[in-house]
């Protein structure tokens, strides 16, 4: 778990501070997004707790203890950090890059080869093909899982992830992001992540921190963020289509009915896909209402407009 | 543009300079008169077709390596028939006439190495044309060398008279000059990685470094003289390497002094140049400040800091000249007893080997950073 307790941070020659009084728990396995404009303090926030940044006052406690009190040094090596693609040693390969953590830990060469075969993989990297490569050979997805696989390498509980999605082209990044969604339910790290991309946020977080000038405005779990804003600015960052991005986190099995009579095939959502996939469905059809079916294609129930506008109508937990 | 300039070097100038001996002076001889007319016609089609290939200005590939490979023709056509007119002028008047390259030909070289320049340039770094374009030149002259179809000229009684010494010469100017780049590096790097890491230090160490160019190379060794020399006095086990206020301690010094300029400043600047995110991923996985700077920071302005290495290292074979004042040898020797003997020839000798090594010393230098530094990132060279 880490928590953050009021910190603060003023930067040497600026007047205002670019955190302050910020207190925030992030239990164990979860990811917490803070996400906001340039410049509101999340990049600070996010640094405070492998002490690349140092708070002003306040404190950072990692499963209870206090940072301060572990050598910045080894409290690094067990935090597993991921930045922008920019973030990799030009000067090394693949497999060095992702090699690094192990290696400053003193891991024997045989277990840091093992290790960075099974992360490239787990990326979906092609070992044979890309750990000899240099990153300028790589595309920017590329880079960028190199920039989570080498973040992964030691096994950390926690990791910081600043921005790592940010330079690939919206495509790629979409896939980025499902894929560590995948990776993080199979390894439930505490994560600590960056972004002001408010989209990215929802679809990863299991909360959001919104931040803004320096100061915490919300944090709650994505879907509550969205039906209740804490006030005018989040509401706006949130955007005008808070609507829609709320159906897109509820899943349609909140809003099941009994089966059509007469269902077709055709007009149908499986039973994994949000009201939103399920609404975008009825809009294709013309039809008030499609099937739901199950992953072999059989018909589970159904999905209307009424119930998806009970659904959202009622208030959230 | 070249090919006009060759071509009217031949016409204007004289091809080969002609001594009833070695010291007395020249007449010139014009290329008509040099050359049998076969072979003045030769050289004429040779730069005609050199300028019909700069017509078509295209940047293509095999017309570029073309023009580079003609040009070179032309200089290994030069120098042998240089070598050719000397043999006949030389029978001709007999006994101890001197027969030197004459300056219509080394515009004409120089011009047609303007052109193998500039095609190199149009050519992919490294591939098979532009290394095909670079040696071409090179291989054909050292070929006429190992021939014997240049003995005739003036250079080569020269350095024939020269005999053994010449290469002694030619080794302990290398030998200088390679000792003090890499004392150059070894005292540089720690200086600029010291300006690097502290501040306060960088404007003062850049500023002594920058200093010491300013004091001219033959002051600097008789600056040293005196010190050196009561040292030695002091040490005396130092006389018995040879240390002392002449030879090799004094000249080196000061190829040292003057060589540490490109290695501080480009290891400086090098260790600048690396990016700030690159960095921060070092110290945010957990790298010391001494790993963040031999594993990162060092590696990654390792490009950088050759490139000083390849300045320190020419201009020190450059300024080794100087030795032959300090009585350090070197082929200074050549180069200034050329000048009192008032032998163009010797003169030539030396000078030729030192541009032939300072070019070959870049070059080599140039090829270990394409190998070991292909583009892949980094800071660039």
């Amino acid at each position: 778990m880490i928590s953050l307790e009021a910190v603060c941070r003023t930067y040497p020659g600026s007047e205002r501070a670019a955190v302050s009084d910020v207190s925030l728990e992030v239990p164990a396995g979860e990811v917490c997004v803070l996400v906001g404009p340039s410049g509101c303090g999340k990049s600070t926030t996010l640094r405070m707790v492998n002490r690349l940044v140092e708070p002003d006052a306040g404190r950072v406690r990692l499963d209870g203890r206090d940072v301060r009190d572990i050598p910045p040094d080894s409290l690094r090596r067990g935090i597993g950090y991921a930045i922008q693609g920019v973030g990799l040693f030009p000067h090394w390969t693949v497999r060095e890059n992702v090699g690094c953590v192990p290696g400053l830990l003193g891991w024997e060469r045989g277990r840091v080869a093992g290790r960075v075969t099974e992360l490239l993989e787990l990326v979906g990297l092609d070992p044979e093909r890309h750990a000899s490569a240099y990153p300028s050979e790589l595309s920017g997805g590329e880079a960028q899982r190199v920039g989570v696989a080498r973040a992964l390498a030691a096994d950390p509980p926690v990791l910081l992830m600043d921005e790592p999605f940010g330079a690939v082209d919206p495509l790629t990044r979409e896939r980025l992001q499902s894929e560590f969604a995948a990776i993080q339910r199979r390894l439930r790290k505490t994560v600590v992540f960056v972004t002001h991309d408010i989209d990215e946020a929802i679809r990863l977080g299991d909360s959001i921190a919104v931040m803004r000038d320096g100061r915490l405005v919300q944090h709650d779990r994505p879907e509550r963020v969205l039906a209740y804003p804490a006030d005018r600015f989040v509401l706006e960052f949130v955007g005008g289509e808070r609507a829609l991005r709320r159906l897109g986190l509820a899943s349609v099995s909140e809003a099941l009915g009994p089966v059509l009579e007469g269902w077709a095939p055709g007009a149908s959502v499986s039973a994994g896909a949000t009201m939103r996939d399920a609404l975008t469905r009825i809009l294709e059809t013309g039809e008030p209402a499609v099937g739901v079916v199950d992953s072999d294609g059989r018909p589970i129930g159904s999905v209307s407009v009424e119930a998806i506008v009970e659904r959202f109508g009622k208030p959230l937990s | 543009m070249a090919s006009a300039s060759g071509i009217a070097a031949g016409l204007l100038l004289p091809f080969a300079t002609l001594r009833a001996s070695r010291i007395q002076s020249g007449i010139g001889v014009p290329s008509l008169d040099a050359l049998e007319s076969w072979q003045a016609l030769a050289l004429l089609l040779l730069w005609l077709s050199l300028a019909a290939l700069s017509i078509g200005r295209g940047r293509a590939g095999a017309l570029s390596a073309a023009r580079g490979l003609v040009a070179s023709g032309a200089i290994v056509a030069l120098v042998w028939l240089s070598g050719d007119a000397a043999a006949r002028l030389g029978a001709l008047v007999g006994g101890f006439a001197r027969v030197s390259v004459g300056a219509g030909v080394w515009v004409g070289v120089v011009a047609a190495q303007a052109v193998v320049l500039a095609s190199r340039r149009e050519l992919r770094p490294g591939g098979l044309w532009s290394s095909a374009v670079s040696l071409a030149a090179p291989a054909g002259v050292l070929a006429l060398l190992a021939s014997g179809a240049l003995d005739a000229t003036g250079m080569a009684r020269e350095y024939a008279n020269q005999g053994p010494r010449f290469w002694a010469e030619a080794g302990w100017h290398l030998a200088l000059s390679a000792a003090s780049a890499g004392l150059a590096v070894l005292v540089g790097v720690p200086l600029g990685v010291l300006a690097f890491r502290r501040r306060s230090t960088a404007g003062p160490i850049l500023a002594l470094v920058g200093a010491v160019q300013t004091i001219p190379g033959l002051a600097m060794i008789g600056i040293l003289v005196a010190p050196l020399a009561q040292l030695s006095h002091a040490l005396p086990w130092l006389r018995s390497v040879g240390f002392g206020g002449l030879g090799w301690a004094p000249v080196v010094i000061a190829l040292t002094l003057y060589a540490l300029l490109p290695v501080v400043r480009n290891t400086y600047a090098g260790l600048r140049g690396v990016p700030p995110e690159t960095v921060d991923a070092g110290i945010g996985m957990g790298m010391t400040p001494l790993q963040v700077l031999a594993r990162v920071r060092l590696p990654m302005a390792a490009p950088v800091i050759t490139s000083g290495l390849r300045t320190a290292g020419v201009q020190a074979i450059g300024n080794a000249t100087l030795g032959a004042f300090a009585a350090a040898g070197t082929l200074g020797l050549f180069v200034f007893g050329g000048l009192a003997q008032q032998s163009a020839d010797l003169m030539m000798v030396g000078s030729v080997a030192i541009v032939v090594l300072a070019v070959g010393f870049d070059a080599v230098l140039r090829a270990v950073q394409r190998v070991l530094w292909p583009a892949k990132g980094g800071v660039a060279p």
